[in-house]
This record gives structure tokens, sequence and C-alpha cells, in this order.
């Protein structure tokens, strides 16, 4: 491997570093493990075949987020059909139900919302770093955000603030 | 009031085997080299005054130079003294006159043309009467087509078969290629007799000096300038008409004899 740097780390320390974020950004959009995995592979290896100049690792980190959303996108419309056939196999995460944890609902969400939630309430992005990773306006994550947020409140059926 | 959390998904680990494999695959890809900007930088430098370089080479090489005056005199003098001491040599008709790609011809109605002198490569048109000349200053061009004689005066030695002005004593067409001396399309002629003494206005710019356009046919220009026109009566005699483009610079001499 090469010496190239990102953003000041290794290949390695950026793969160590990142991983679960890559990992749980695939997981939260394919909500696969196999799947998943294949989008966290062509994440990284592009990082490591484009060398992108990038000046921090924040923006390494969003680099890796838009690239790995974007790879999931790309993976979704090419098994579009085995997608919804198999919807239910052994690979699909789950979630266990708990009173206070949310995430099983997450999940129960479109794709829409799930990542805006995603992204403010788990990588704690502010509505306009959202919007420059997922390039929409900030009104747009705005609202979706707060749909996103009733629709959770009606999947858990409660309240949520 | 529940605080609510996404715990389970924020904590969400990947496998160490994922990253492994990653890193597997990393080390059998060769990652792409970035270009050196600074090289691409000083190589597009370098393109760029190449580029400009030849811009300006050209631009030099197609402007028109303008003389000053005393310039224009002086190589007219020398030109005309090394053109007197040729006359005097006899020459044949047999004399073949080579024609140049960027030529020019002269023709006169009731006159000789005799000689046709330029800056760019010459020709001479030699007639029976008239002994041409060629300045030993200039290059030869290269032989291409060999003009003859012409045995009717009248006859222009053009290859258009343009017509010649109407019989005016002392008329004169000349006819060139077009190019960059010729400038906008105003032309000046000056005539000077035997002695070389200017005829008519001293200002070269003048209205009476103006050469009219007589023709064009795009591979050719033909400029007549009738002294009659410009209200000059020249006794009979030889006379040298030069002709200049408005900047001054000259572009032929024909020599003229009225009889």
């Amino acid at each position: 491997m090469g010496d190239e740097k990102f953003a000041g780390l290794s290949f390695e320390e950026a793969v160590r570093k990142y991983k679960n974020t890559v990992g749980a950004v695939c997981v939260m959009r394919l909500k696969n493990q196999t799947d998943a995995d294949d989008c966290f592979q062509n994440t990284f290896l592009r990082l490591y075949k484009k060398s992108p100049d990038l000046q921090s690792e924040e923006h390494l980190k969003a680099w890796l987020i838009r690239v790995a959303i974007n790879e999931c996108n790309r993976f979704m419309r090419k098994n579009r059909r085995e997608l919804f056939l198999d919807k239910n196999n052994d690979d699909t995460v789950y979630f266990p139900h708990e009173e206070c944890d949310l995430s099983w609902a997450l999940f129960e969400l479109s794709e829409k919302y799930r990542e805006v939630l995603y992204l403010h309430y788990c990588q704690d992005y502010k509505v306009n770093e959202i919007a420059k990773i997922l390039k929409k306006s900030p009104n747009t994550i705005k609202s979706l955000l707060m749909r996103g947020r009733e629709k959770l409140r009606v999947i858990y059926g409660g309240d949520i603030k | 009031m529940k605080n609510f959390n996404f715990d389970n998904m924020k904590n969400f680990t990947v496998s160490d085997e994922w990253a492994d494999r990653v890193l597997n695959t990393a080390s059998t890809i060769q990652p792409s080299k970035k270009p050196n900007i600074t090289v691409i930088t000083t190589c597009l430098s370098l393109v760029f005054v190449c580029i400009l370089g030849v811009i300006g080479f050209n631009f030099t090489k197609n402007t028109p130079k303008t003389l000053p005056m005393d310039v224009i005199e002086e190589t007219q003098n020398e030109t005309l003294s090394n053109l007197v001491e040729e006359t005097e040599k006899p020459t044949t008709q047999n004399e073949t006159v080579k024609e140049s790609t960027e030529h020019q011809t002269v023709s006169a109605s009731t006159v000789k043309p005799t000689q046709v002198e330029e800056i760019t490569p010459t020709q001479i048109t030699p007639q029976p009467t008239v002994t041409p000349t060629q300045p030993q200053t200039q290059p030869t061009p290269e032989p291409t087509e060999p003009v003859l004689p012409s045995e009717d005066e009248t006859t222009e030695p053009t290859d258009n078969g343009t017509q010649n002005p109407s019989g005016s004593n002392g008329d004169c067409i000349v006819s060139f290629s077009p190019s960059f001396l010729v400038g906008s399309g105003k032309i000046y002629c000056r005539i000077k007799d035997d002695n070389f003494k200017s005829v008519g206005d001293t200002n070269l710019f003048s209205d009476q000096h103006l050469a009219s356009f007589y023709s064009g046919f795009g591979s050719n220009y033909y400029y007549l300038y009738s002294p009659e026109n410009a209200g000059l009566v020249l006794e009979p005699g030889t006379y040298n008409y030069y002709f200049y483009n408005e900047h001054g610079i000259p572009i032929c001499q024909v020599v003229v004899e009225i009889n």
C-alpha cells in the first residue's frame, strides 16, 4: 500500500477510525449486513483510488458519508428487484424494541427521513452540515427532520420530543 | 418525560473483518497518482508562451512597416541609379521574364510598361522597345511561368485580360495580387521625369496622386492612374511612375514613355 495521506491519516488509520461511521451509514441505508459490507468496501476503495484532496478529518468524514450514501443508492438502483424479493433474509439488521432507544423505529422510516435523522441524532450534524453533505437546501433538511420526527412518533405510538 | 435516544444505532460497530478486507483489497490496487500541479502549470505556461511567440512573430511579419519619407526617397534614388546603369545595357527580346506568385503586372494604354519593381519578389515584363531591368539587390523569384513579351502595346499583360483605360496619354494601370501592401486600398502614384524631378504636388498623399481602383477579381486588383485626370500635362518623354500604398510604402515602379 502506498504512503498516501488522507487528511493527515494513512489509509489504514482512516479505515480504522471511520469504519463504524461508514458501516452504520451503509446499514442504515440498506438494512442488510451483506449489502452494507459491499458498499462499505466500495466506499473505502474509492477513497483509496481517488485520493481526494481533503483538508481536515471533518472533511474526510463528510466525504466518506457522502460517498457511502452514493454507493448505497447505486447499489439499490442496480439491485432493486433482488432487494424487493429478498426483503427479509438472514442478513437483515434488526434492533431490539426498547423503551427509550428508537433505533428500531428509525429503521421503520423511509430512507429519506432515516438518513436525515441518523445524521442529525447519531452523527450530531447540524442542519446546514447535513444540507451540504446531502446537497439539499437547509429548509428541505428542516422539513425532513420535522416530518421524520412526526413519523417516528406515529411508529413509536407515544410522545417524542 | 422519557429521554429518547438512538444509542443502538449510534454505537453500531463494524467488525474488523470488514476493515481488514478493505485493507487487503487496497494493498493489491495501485493508488491513483496525482499529477504534479507545479509541473502541469509550468508546461501550460510554456505552451502559452510559445503560442504567444508564434502569434507575435506572425503579427510582426505581416504588419507593414511605415518608413519615413526620407528613407523611401533614399531607397528610390539608389534603386533608380541602379536602374539607369542597367538600362544602358541593351537586352534582347528573348529574355524570359519570370513570374512569381506574389506578383504584379503593369500595363499602360499608350505607354510601354518597362519594369515593375516591388518589395516582394519582383517580376519584369520586357517590351520590344524597352529594356527591362531588375534590381540587383532583390532576390529573383523561383520561375513559375514565363510571360511572353506583348507584341501589341495596347494589350495588357495580365492573365484576365482586363481592358486598358480610355486612351489618355500617360495613363497607367498596375495590377497586383492583394496583399498586406495594398492596405485598405488607397494607392498613390508619384510621377518623376527623366531627371527624377517630381511632377505635380509635392505632397505624396494629395488627391492629385490618388490612383483609382480600376477593377478587381479576387486574385488581382487593378489600379489606374491618369495624369490627365489629375490635372497634369506631361510632355513627351520617359517618366517613372511610383506607386505607394497608404503608408507610403512603395509597391511598384513603372517606366512610361510618352510619345
